[in-house]
């Protein structure tokens, strides 16, 4: 489904040049969820905009589904950090922008929204807008926009770290049953330990700037909706925060 | 009406009786007829307003509204330009920069050598004036928006109309009207400039007139239909943006 190879992507800042990542390979399957974690500034971001096609890269190569990555692709969708709704559309709108933008029969947009505003208990919430919605809300907003387009490809930043914990937990528990529901691909930038572990069958740590992998590992626990109920998971935790500060502190190592 | 819009209302009014009040108190202590009484302008206004100052407030109105109609289109378009591409933006800010500070009042006399003594040269010159706040407010509202919004529209597969339409423009909308109500003031201080010269038509040039022939009472019977007309295009501006914008309204 996907394939990195070698990738290098570098920022220009007037007349300095700050490289975000380098030698980047990583391969997902097709509807695995891969977590991604990092220190601050690493490039975790700058990685999921790559797959997203916003960001150009100068070295290497990204594949999805064997064809290179672009911009637009239309089984790709994004959900960011602060929701990414239009203030000025309100839910149901905000909903269907993407079938809208993509031209969708107004039928399709009509049928699906409702479908899936109801399936994550918005319907209710329809005419509200986002200025009027909790942070909880608002990122099942975005999750709705995103599962309208029924993606293949998942990506989310930091999607849930502006939220409180119950709030969180909640979410982290709905994006599981969603992918249980319809497993699809799912990139998750976060820093938080206990949210990669909870949610990614892959835990793929970064180094600090310029970002690289140096662990990836696999998550026997996934999938379990009382994972964090078990003693295993506070195990894996206590494994990947050591493998982030040896990452911080000595550069690259590797684990499986 | 709805609960908000009454106590608005009752607001409004008790404003209007604060003023007449504080002018009542002034034109009694000053006692001279350059200010009379509230009360007799109003009489004048009553007893004027079919004969004398309808048509008169009408032509301002026709000029003002058409005024401020070609500068809310041509600076909104312009601003958004502008703000969008930032190419633009470097070219035409410096340009913006230093024509903004002209006082262009002062080319009136200049625009009534170049467009005629009519209707053009005023409306242009007021126009103008506007255009300038409309374009500055609308380029840096289109600056100013936030980039993960634009990153989360192109990755649902937005292509630079849609980023207009769904983003630059209603982000702008609460902006231009900001700008909009702020221009209406300027507006009505232009208005009244232009039509003190070469014309006998327009509310300017009633309160002129009846200045010259020294009869204040009509000068503030004037001023009160000039007050009115920039009081009732405040409130429509005021209606028109809860109408467009209800999301600044929650």
């Amino acid at each position: 489904m996907i394939k990195i190879d070698n990738l290098a992507v570098e920022y220009k800042h007037f007349n300095s040049r700050l490289l975000a990542l380098e030698g980047v390979n990583l391969e997902a399957k097709k509807g695995e969820t891969c977590a991604i974690i990092g220190p601050s500034g690493c490039g975790k971001t700058t990685l999921l905009f790559v797959l997203a096609g916003l960001t150009p890269f100068q070295r290497g190569s990204v594949m999805i589904n064997e064809e290179p990555v672009k911009a637009k692709r239309k089984k790709t969708a994004l959900i960011l950090q602060d929701f990414g709704l239009l203030p000025w559309k309100n839910v149901w709108d905000n909903t269907a922008l993407g079938l809208k933008i993509r031209g969708s029969a107004p039928d399709i947009q009509e049928k699906r929204v409702r479908n899936i505003l109801q399936h994550l208990d918005l319907f209710q919430f329809k005419d509200y807008f986002p200025g009027q919605l909790s942070g909880g809300m608002s990122q099942r907003v975005a999750i709705a926009r995103a599962l309208t387009l029924r993606p293949d490809l998942l990506l989310m930043d930091e999607p849930f770290s502006a939220l409180d914990a119950i709030t969180r937990e909640e979410l982290q528990s709905l994006l599981l049953t969603i992918w249980h529901e319809r497993p699809m691909t799912v990139f998750l930038v976060t820093h938080s330990i206990e949210e990669a572990v909870y949610l990614g069958q892959r835990i793929i740590i970064f180094s600090p700037v310029p970002g690289s992998i140096v662990a990836d590992i696999q998550n026997p626990y996934f999938g379990d909706p009382k994972l964090r109920e078990r003693p295993e998971f506070y195990t894996l935790c206590h494994k990947v925060r050591t493998l982030l500060e040896e990452g911080k502190s000595n550069g690259k190592i590797r684990a499986s | 009406m709805e609960k908000s819009g009454l106590h608005k209302a009752v607001q409004l009014f008790l404003a209007f009786i604060f003023l007449l009040l504080f002018w009542a108190v002034l034109s009694l202590l000053l006692n001279r007829p350059v200010l009379p009484p509230p009360w007799l302008a109003i009489q004048t206004f009553v007893e004027k307003f079919h004969s004398h100052l309808l048509p008169h407030l009408l032509q301002s109105t026709f000029r003002v509204l058409v005024s401020l109609f070609i500068a809310l289109f041509l600076g909104s378009l312009s601003g958004l330009f502008i703000g969008r591409w930032s190419r633009v933006d470097s070219f035409t800010s410096p340009l913006i920069y230093l024509t903004y500070p002209i006082p262009k009042i002062a080319l009136l006399p200049v625009l009534m050598g170049i467009l005629g003594i009519g209707e053009a040269s005023k409306i242009f010159l007021i126009s103008l004036i506007i255009y300038y706040q409309i374009l500055v407010t609308t380029r840096d509202a289109a600056r100013d928006i936030n980039k993960k919004i634009i990153c989360s529209m192109v990755s649902l597969g937005g292509s630079e109309w849609d980023l207009i339409r769904h983003v630059f423009v209603p982000a702008a909308l609460p902006k231009i009207f900001t700008s909009l109500r702020i221009s209406l003031g300027t507006a009505m201080a232009v208005l009244f400039l232009t039509e003190t010269f070469a014309t006998t038509r327009g509310i300017g040039f009633y309160i002129l007139d009846a200045s010259m022939r020294g009869r204040y009472q009509e000068v503030f019977a004037g001023i009160l239909a000039m007050s009115l007309l920039g009081l009732v295009l405040f409130v429509l501006v005021d209606i028109l943006e809860k109408k467009i914008c209800p999301w600044q309204h929650i």
